[in-house]
């Protein structure tokens, strides 16, 4: 007999069980259901529990497996969605209050190519309201409350795909969907322990999942490990008429992953200043990290990253984009019935954002995504902690730091920049802090070197057993 | 006034340890509190009947602090006039594309 403790193993090792008919899909689908009810809303964690969809997918899934027809890996699989991804018939919050009410008569690609792949859809997971586009202060910006991480619950999940992260974390989904414009998969799965895999710009559709920067939305998984990562990524990438922006496809297969033999060994560049504003114990765990990754890997240690001004230019793109993406809910004054202070009046100034200013960090991108690309042709991916901090008390504002920050150089703006040149980056757990606060490594690789970086995070992982903890739930 | 996280995160990235080239000068930063009463103002006119007080003060705050960061983009991009943006207009649209091929 398997019991909810399935909800702690790969996708491959639960798509064995259901093959070998230990499990059938249907029970995974009401163990998970089960724990998405109970253990979900403490996490803050879950919007609307898919039971009915879910149940009539999990039988479908069971009628075929019996009849021989297997649709791949993510058969039978629970999984939950960001709640920015539209499911026919079902709410789609986008995290708002003014949005409760919210249904469309259509599935989002990603949510319909799940579907095709056989995964069940048991839940849409909780989000920072409107993706944190509107400048939120606090982990307390969504009508489902704070996002909490599973280790820690009186801690942050990391946003704002705060409910991916925390559902993947406590076992209450096999895998889940998240989107990113600047930080929203690799944050979750940095603070709540798991894996997050962020992939290149235009390689999913994005189609019916909530806008807010169309130049630098991106829609990934996050999961147990690097390798079901992969599995779901290569279920809902590829070309999307809806999308202009697809086109590029990913075939995931598994390779062998290279080891110490010369000329087979992963290159990989450690960033200079890569921990300057890190935690002590998170740049303890990066250092170990560093060396673990030294058994399949050369690393250059004291990369220069290209300085150039990433954060600000992320700043006006989200402000000029978002400020359009939601200017009817802005200029309604419905904003005033968002959760955080801060997104109440964010968007009145995002609507001021000047043309020129606009264009002119759209005209930055460009010697942004050239001096990237140069620098990451010489390695397989570059490598800095996903979060210099480890997760943030819940009730604490974001703009009152732990403790004083030291002056110290700027440490490189990995996540923005990469999210500006559209670049693909995983997160993986890299072990503890104090608090049994998660610490998380970023690797950061060229445009779609998704499979490069899936195999040195799967290496990485074959030598540590950080991403197979469990939380104390 | 509190600050949000966006702009909070950008101030921490910015603040120099010495004062570097592509700062802005005194005389701008005191041209963008203007411009910024300005856009403070019309965001008071266009959508004052949502905003109180407090709400308008912060609006200002980060009006100014974005024009400030948009000058730190501007200075440490150095762009040229032959610098074009990233996205490119394309006559020909998506679809049509398509049916070509």
């Amino acid at each position: 007999m398997i019991g909810e403790e399935v909800f702690f193993l790969s996708i491959r090792e639960i798509g064995a069980h259901l093959r070998a008919k230990r499990i059938s899909a249907v029970d995974l689908a009401e163990m998970s259901l089960r724990r998405l009810e109970t253990i979900g809303p403490r996490l803050g964690a879950v919007v609307t529990v898919t039971r009915e969809r879910a149940l009539a997918q999990a039988h479908r899934a069971n009628q075929e497996l019996l009849a021989g027809k297997d649709r791949g890996p993510l058969h039978g699989i629970p999984c939950g969605v960001k709640d920015l991804l539209a499911t026919k018939g079902i709410p789609t919050t986008w995290g708002a209050e003014p949005l409760r009410e919210q249904v469309f008569d259509f599935d989002a690609t990603v949510v319909r190519r799940l579907e095709e792949a056989g995964a069940v859809l048991v839940a849409k997971l909780a989000m920072v309201e409107l993706a944190g586009g509107l400048g939120y202060n606090n982990p307390d910006a969504s009508f489902t409350g704070p996002g909490r991480t599973p280790w820690n619950p009186d801690h942050w999940s990391g946003g704002s795909s705060s409910g991916s992260g925390a559902a993947v974390a406590a076992g209450l989904v096999a895998f889940a969907i998240g989107s990113e414009t600047s930080g929203s998969i690799l944050s979750p799965a940095a603070c709540c322990g798991v894996t997050g895999l962020r992939p290149t710009y235009g390689l999913v559709s994005r189609h019916g999942a909530m806008a807010l920067c169309w130049t630098l939305d991106k829609l990934g998984p996050l999961a147990r490990s690097a390798d079901d990562c992969a599995l779901v990524l290569a279920a809902i990438a590829g070309a999307d008429p809806e999308d202009p922006t697809t086109g590029a496809v990913f075939r995931y297969r598994e390779k062998p992953v290279r080891r110490g033999r010369p000329g087979q060994r992963f290159r990989i560049g450690v960033l200079r200043h890569a921990t300057a504003d890190a935690a002590p114990d998170v740049e303890a765990r990066f250092r170990e990290a560093l060396s673990t990754l030294r058994d399949v890997a050369d690393l250059e240690e004291d990369v220069a990253f290209p300085d150039l001004p990433y954060r600000e230019a992320v700043g006006v793109i989200l402000d000029a984009e978002g400020g359009a993406a939601l200017r009817d809910l802005i200029e309604s004054g419905r904003v005033k019935q968002l959760r955080d202070p801060a997104d109440r009046v964010g968007g009145y100034a995002m609507l001021m954002t000047r043309a020129v200013d606009y264009v002119d960090a759209m005209r930055a991108r460009v010697a942004m995504r050239r001096e990237l690309d140069l620098l990451l042709s010489r390695y397989d991916a570059v490598v800095a902690p996903a979060r210099g901090r480890l997760a943030p008390p819940i009730g604490r504002d974001f703009d009152v730091p732990a403790t004083p920050a030291p002056p110290a150089p700027r440490p490189p703006a990995a996540t923005q920049a990469g999210n500006l040149a559209g670049l693909p980056a995983i997160a993986v757990p890299m072990g503890f802090g104090r608090d049994r606060l998660p610490a998380s490594l970023q690797l950061l690789g060229r445009a779609h070197s998704e499979a490069t970086l899936v195999a040195i995070a799967t290496a990485y992982q074959e030598m540590t057993d950080w991403h197979r903890q469990r939380p104390p739930m | 006034m509190k600050t949000d996280r966006r702009a909070f995160l950008e101030s921490l990235a910015v603040v120099p340890l010495v004062p570097v080239a592509g700062a802005p000068p005194a005389a701008a930063t005191a041209g963008h509190e203007a411009v910024a009463e300005a856009l403070a103002e019309a965001v008071k006119r266009q959508f004052g009947a949502h905003l109180d007080a407090d709400e308008l003060q912060a609006v200002r705050t980060k009006l100014l602090r974005n024009l400030e960061r948009a000058e730190r983009l501007r200075k440490a991009a150095g762009l040229g006039n032959a610098d074009g943006p990233v996205n490119q207009f394309e006559a020909v649209p998506p679809v049509a594309k398509g049916a070509e091929r």
